[in-house]
């Protein structure tokens, strides 16, 4: 029982902070501009594939792990522009891109094989940030380590980032762009650099991934928007967002946290077709707790005064 | 504090979930099966194995079965994968993904269990083997690579002046696309033209299929493709209205309307990887034993008698009479 609440737990952590920069790509898009990005299905997937097929090429995994924040933000750069320059509605212009990736990873993941596009790429033979960073024995706790170093590292950069006029502009452009505007903040840029940041966050986030699971293909950024959303409201409801450094860890915990429950329900040894029935009511019982919590402390109060 | 208190509160929670969920001890054998999703060639091939087993008197007395199926989402198969390699004795993988989740999770694990596949076409392109006649790990598997020179040859069969063959596939399963290039490469050899098309995912399927038969398909050759065989329908719909015929790669597809197949049976596939899994539990190892597939024998020969009715074509007495007969479903 023990040895199944470690692995529930290091499984959590494993997964959760890998996802954690995903979950923090889209806190920047869908909180702080308050943008819905439907890109980052598909810059995810292009992190992954970029980050693979540059590994399969012989490419250092270091550097193909830093580069694949570069596709990401050129990802985002174009939604941007795609929403500001083009005047095209702000959900269009995501999928728009999304759609367009699907292409353009296709054709990356064929990078130096016999066809000119492929759906998947293979790095069980090959050593990736995992095997050059190998602390510990076992691969799982090396992968565990080096994610949390890399998500503190990212989330100390956020919220740096968001504390500079730079990012204070940002998140002015994202509560109300007409009155940024009227205080002459480039609305259109912050709007480019954010949704560039956000996707290079995404990318990033679908590098360790694929190398963590040493394959990358082309469907796996399907169901990354909803994991990123539910990782949000999760980390909100429960750690709360009382300042911005409390929110930005919230949002990474709370990615943690929600493979925490998907793990324990996994692990309860449920039908699989049930288990989808099990995450709507598990998230449904963590977005209504603050909601109790707020009833219990009111009807104390109630008490208290009938009884003065 | 309050998050001290709070993070307390959840691991005391935790707790309480597993004391009530404890796995009761025994020393049955734990066998685990991640099949990537609900898909009625998979399914059949898990059944095969659970039947094999039972036959070689590895019953629910003797073993414990742990079926997940993460319905193709990727980071929830990497959690299933992670658990089943830690708490099962034996693992098998329906599908190349699955397979490939559980030889990545057995590796960041630093578990040492037999991994078994199935239903995977290229083990050796997966790197899950490092050949097919010695498998050299911990994991070996049944491949369920189809007798495609079969298949074009029935398509010949079906069609005495055939000149043009369609091949219709989805440009992300690589499994469909190793099969498509096998098939363009026959119908080279036999000196036939061939269109190649493919979709991307349910929407393009129409008009995918309405354009092939417009460039002159007279006959369109499905592999066994995970999407086209969820929609086999919408593509027999179109082709059954212009009379083209659909040889399709699998059994499953010509029930659900289909018309034609000579092809791997999943079911049969399933038994003989669980036959393997017999003889890893009686202590071969599993390097010793090479990759599976089936002879041509145990492939079946299967029509759909209504689709035959919808395009009134002559069919050679031969195959009428080698073939099970099967209605839509």
């Amino acid at each position: 029982m023990l040895d199944t609440l470690r692995f529930i737990i290091t499984d959590s952590l494993n997964l959760g902070f890998a996802y954690g920069l995903l979950a923090l790509g889209i806190f920047i898009s869908y909180r702080l501009l308050d943008f819905a990005d439907l890109t980052a299905e598909g810059s995810f997937t292009l992190g992954g594939a970029f980050t693979a097929a540059l590994i399969f090429n012989g490419i250092n995994p270091i550097l193909s792990t830093f580069l694949s924040i570069f596709v990401g933000f050129i990802a985002g750069i174009i939604t941007g522009l795609l929403h500001t320059k083009l005047k095209i509605p702000s959900l269009l212009s995501g999928i728009i891109t999304m759609t367009a990736l699907f292409s353009i990873n296709m054709i990356l993941m064929g990078i130096g094989k016999d066809s000119k596009y492929d759906s998947v790429v293979y790095l069980s033979k090959l050593d990736t940030i995992y095997e050059l960073f190998s602390v510990f024995k076992l691969r799982y706790l090396n992968i565990i380590l080096l994610n949390f170093i890399i998500v503190s590292l990212v989330t100390l950069f956020c919220y740096w980032l968001f504390g500079t006029e730079f990012g204070m502009s940002l998140r002015a452009t994202g509560m109300n762009q007409k009155m940024a505007r009227a205080q002459g903040i480039n609305t259109s840029l912050m709007i480019i650099i954010g949704l560039g940041i956000s996707n290079a966050l995404i990318s990033l986030s679908a590098a360790l991934v694929a190398q963590a699971n040493q394959s990358a293909d082309v469907n796996m950024g399907i169901g990354t928007l909803v994991v990123g959303l539910a990782s949000i409201i999760i980390g909100e409801a429960i750690f709360g967002k009382r300042n911005f450094c409390n929110w930005i860890i919230s949002v990474v915990l709370g990615s943690v946290l929600y493979y925490l429950i998907i793990d324990i329900a996994i692990n309860l040894g449920l039908d699989s077709y049930l288990l989808k029935l099990l995450y709507a009511i598990i998230i449904i019982i963590v977005l209504t707790a603050p909601l109790i919590k707020k009833r219990i402390i009111t009807l104390k109060r109630k008490k208290k005064n009938v009884e003065n | 504090m309050k998050l001290i208190k709070r993070l307390v509160v959840m691991v005391c929670l935790l707790c309480c979930i597993f004391t009530f969920t404890a796995c009761e001890k025994d020393d049955k054998i734990k066998v685990g099966i991640l099949q990537s999703a609900t898909h009625s060639a998979l399914d059949s091939a898990r059944l095969g194995f659970i039947e094999a087993l039972k036959n070689a008197g590895y019953d629910e007395s003797k073993i414990t079965l742990d079926v997940q199926n993460p319905e193709g989402n990727p980071s929830n198969m990497q959690l299933m994968a992670k658990t089943l390699v830690r708490k099962s004795d034996i693992v098998l993988g329906v599908a190349t993904d699955a397979a490939v989740a559980l030889k990545a999770a057995a590796n960041t694990e630093g578990v040492n269990i037999p991994i078994l596949f199935t239903a995977v076409t290229d083990a050796v392109d997966a790197s899950l083997v490092e050949s097919n006649e010695h498998p050299g790990g911990k994991v070996t598997g049944t491949s369920d690579i189809n007798p495609v020179s079969d298949q074009i040859a029935l398509a010949k069969q079906l069609k005495n002046d055939l000149k043009t063959i369609g091949i219709l596939y989805t440009i992300s399963e690589t499994n469909s696309k190793v099969q498509a290039d096998m098939a363009i490469a026959e119908i080279k050899k036999e000196g036939l033209e061939y269109i190649e098309r493919t979709v991307t995912g349910v929407t393009d399927i129409q008009q995918t299929v309405k354009k092939i038969i417009a460039d002159g398909a007279e006959i369109i050759y499905i592999p066994t493709d995970n999407n086209l065989a969820k929609n086999i329908a919408i593509v027999g719909d179109i082709a059954n209205d212009s009379k083209v015929p659909l040889i399709c790669g699998e059994e499953n597809m010509v029930k659900a309307g289909g018309f034609i197949t000579f092809g791997v049976n999943y079911t049969k596939l399933g038994e003989m990887v669980g036959d393997m899994a017999v003889k890893i539990l009686e202590g071969t190892e599993p390097k010793d034993i090479p990759v599976g597939t089936l002879s041509k024998d145990q492939c079946n020969l299967v029509i759909n008698t209504d689709t035959l009715a919808l395009l009134n074509i002559q069919v050679p007495d031969e195959i009428m009479e080698k073939a099970t007969k099967v209605k839509t479903e």
